[in-house]
C-alpha cells in the first residue's frame, strides 16, 4: 500500500523539488543584481537577441493571428448580427490574452531553448567551470543579463504583436469582409479600455521572468554531454511553456475581474 | 603551496577521494598521474574550489578554500590559471577575446594595451596570427595553446593543467609538454599537471604524485617514481613488475596515507 503512495506521489514531489529548486536559483540570480559589476553592455546585447532578433517571428504570428480572429468571429457574429464587434472582439483578444501569451511562446521556442542549448553546452564543455575558475560568476555573467532582457524585452514584444495582430485584423475585417471601417474603430476604442493593454504586459513580463529562468536553469544544471544538452533544451520549451499558461489562468483571474 | 589534508570527495554512492593527503610544492610542476576514472580532475578541481571536499581541507598558501566565502574565493582564484581538458574556450568569442577575458574582468588596462598583452601570450604560446579566429577554427593543439594563452594572462602563481595532452598526436603532445615547461621555466609558476601520459609526465615534472582509486598512493621526485616499489606504480610507469597487484588492490592497502598532512606530499 505504502508503495502505491510512493509511487503516486512521486510525480508531485518532483514537481515541488523543480519549483523550489528554480526558486532558489532565481533569488541566487536576484542577489548577484546588486553585486559590482554591472555588466550593461550583456544585458543590451540579450535584449537584441530576445527582442530585436524576435521581431519578425512575433509579426508574423501576430498578424496571422489577429487576422484568423477577425475570420473566426466574423462568421460567429453575423449569425446575430453582430459584425461590428469584429474589431472590439480581436483588439481585447489581443490585448488581454492572445498577444501576450503568443509572444512568449514564440520567444519561449526562439530564445528560451537558445539558452537552454548554449548555457548546456557552456556547461557540459566545462565553459562554466572557466568562467567560475577565472572569479567571474557565471550566474551574474550568463544567467541575469538573460533574465533581465526578457522581462524588458518580452512587453515590447507584445506591443508589437498587439498592433500588427489588431492591423491584421482591421485587414481582414475592413478590407476583406467590408465591415465599416468607422464601426470597426469606434467599437473598438469604446470597448478596449488602457488597463487592457497595460494587464497585458505586466502580464508577458511575468512570462518573459518565467521562460528565462526555466530556460537558463535546464541550462545551468545540464548533464550528459551533447543528449543532456537536448534534454535539457526540450525540457525547457515544454515546462517554460506549461508555465506561461498556467500562470496566465491566475494572473488573468487576478487582473481582470 | 597548495595542501590537501585528509580530503573525501563523493558523488552519490561512489567515493572518488578517499582521505587524499598531498602537499604541492611552490615554483615547481608536479604531475598527478593515474589511470582514467581514478579522481585526478576531481582533484584538480578541488585546488580551485570547483568542487567542494566533502570533508578535509584543501590550503592554498594557508587558506582553506573549501570555507571560504565568494569574494575571498574569487581573490584566490585570481591567482590561479587553468588549463581544461578541452581548452573550454568560450565559442561565443574570438581566440583574441578569450585570451583578452580576464584581463578584461580583472584590471584596469586600456583596451589597446588588453589587445597588445593578449597578443603577446599568444605569441608565447606560439599563435601569433589566430586572434581573430573563432575557436572553432582552431586545430585540438592550437586550442590547447589558446587556453594556455587565457590560462597565463594574468601571470598567474599557480597553473593547473587537465589533462593537456590528451587527444593528440604525439607530435602535438611533446610540442605541448614542451610548452608547459618552457612556461613553468619563464614564468615560475606552481604547475599541477593531471596525465595519464607517463612519459610526458617525466619529463614535465619534477614531482610526480600517483592517485589510485582516490587515494595518493605514491609521491616523490620522478626517480623515486621510477624506482617505486609500489606494484600498482611499477606497472602504471612501465617498469618491471615484481607483483601482481591484488584482485582488490585498495591503494591504501599498498601505501597508507597515514593520518599526517602531506605524509604522500611532494616534500
Amino acid at each position: 500500500m505504502i508503495r502505491v503512495f510512493e509511487f503516486a506521489g512521486r510525480p508531485f514531489i518532483f514537481v515541488f523539488e523543480e519549483f523550489g529548486k528554480i526558486t532558489f536559483f532565481l533569488f541566487t540570480a536576484c542577489a548577484w543584481m546588486l553585486r559590482r559589476p554591472f555588466r550593461i553592455h550583456l544585458i543590451f546585447k540579450q535584449m537584441e537577441f530576445v527582442g530585436v532578433n524576435s521581431v519578425v517571428v512575433v509579426l508574423i504570428t501576430g498578424a496571422f493571428t489577429g487576422m484568423v480572429l477577425a475570420l473566426q468571429t466574423y462568421y460567429g457574429f453575423r449569425m446575430f448580427g453582430g459584425e461590428s464587434l469584429v474589431g472590439a472582439t480581436v483588439a481585447l483578444s489581443m490585448t488581454r490574452e492572445i498577444g501576450p501569451v503568443f509572444t512568449a511562446l514564440m520567444v519561449t521556442a526562439r530564445a528560451g531553448s537558445a539558452m537552454a542549448a548554449e548555457i548546456g553546452t557552456m556547461r557540459v564543455t566545462e565553459q562554466i567551470d572557466a568562467l567560475t575558475a577565472m572569479a567571474v560568476n557565471p550566474i551574474q555573467y550568463l544567467v541575469l543579463p538573460r533574465i533581465l532582457a526578457s522581462i524588458v524585452m518580452l512587453p515590447f514584444l507584445t506591443i508589437v504583436s498587439d498592433v500588427i495582430g489588431i492591423l491584421g485584423g482591421y485587414f481582414v475585417g475592413v478590407v476583406l469582409l467590408k465591415i465599416n471601417a468607422g464601426v470597426f474603430i469606434a467599437r473598438m476604442s469604446e470597448i478596449v479600455v488602457l488597463g487592457d493593454i497595460f494587464n497585458g504586459l505586466v502580464k508577458s513580463a511575468v512570462f518573459g521572468l518565467l521562460l528565462s529562468v526555466i530556460g537558463c536553469y535546464k541550462g545551468y544544471f545540464t548533464t550528459g554531454g551533447a543528449e543532456g544538452v537536448g534534454r535539457a533544451t526540450t525540457q525547457a520549451v515544454v515546462l517554460a511553456a506549461v508555465a506561461v499558461l498556467v500562470s496566465d489562468y491566475f494572473l488573468t483571474a487576478m487582473m481582470f475581474r | 603551496m597548495i595542501q590537501f589534508i585528509d580530503v573525501s570527495k563523493s558523488f552519490r554512492d561512489q567515493k572518488v577521494l578517499d582521505k587524499v593527503n598531498l602537499l604541492i610544492r611552490p615554483k615547481e610542476t608536479t604531475v598527478i598521474i593515474g589511470q582514467s576514472g581514478t579522481g585526478k580532475t576531481v582533484l584538480l578541481k578541488h585546488m580551485i574550489a570547483l568542487v567542494r571536499p566533502d570533508s578535509g581541507q584543501v590550503l592554498v598558501g594557508g587558506e582553506d578554500i573549501g570555507r571560504q566565502d565568494e569574494d575571498t574565493l574569487n581573490r584566490i582564484r585570481k591567482r590561479f590559471g587553468m588549463l581544461f581538458q578541452d581548452a573550454a574556450l568560450f565559442d561565443s568569442m574570438t581566440v583574441g577575446e578569450n585570451v583578452a577575458f580576464p584581463l578584461k574582468e580583472h584590471t584596469d588596462f586600456s583596451a589597446k594595451a588588453i589587445r597588445r598583452i593578449a597578443g603577446e601570450k599568444l605569441e608565447q604560446v606560439g599563435l601569433a596570427d589566430v586572434y581573430e579566429k573563432m575557436p572553432s577554427e582552431l586545430s585540438g593543439g592550437m586550442r590547447k595553446r589558446a587556453g594556455l594563452a587565457r590560462a597565463i594572462a594574468l601571470d598567474p602563481e599557480i597553473i593547473l593543467f587537465d589533462e593537456p595532452t590528451t587527444g593528440l598526436d604525439p607530435i602535438m603532445r611533446d610540442a605541448i609538454g614542451d610548452l608547459i615547461v618552457e612556461t613553468q621555466r619563464r614564468t615560475q609558476a606552481t604547475c599541477v599537471v593531471i596525465s595519464h601520459d607517463i612519459e610526458g609526465a617525466f619529463r614535465m615534472a619534477h614531482r610526480i604524485a600517483m592517485i589510485h582509486r582516490g587515494r595518493i598512493i605514491e609521491a616523490g621526485g620522478p626517480e623515486e617514481i621510477r624506482r617505486s616499489k609500489n606494484p600498482i606504480v611499477r606497472r602504471f610507469v612501465g617498469g618491471p613488475s615484481d607483483e601482481t597487484p591484488p584482485k582488490s588492490a585498495s591503494a591504501g592497502a599498498s601505501v597508507e596515507p597515514g593520518p599526517a598532512a602531506g605524509e604522500h606530499g611532494t616534500e
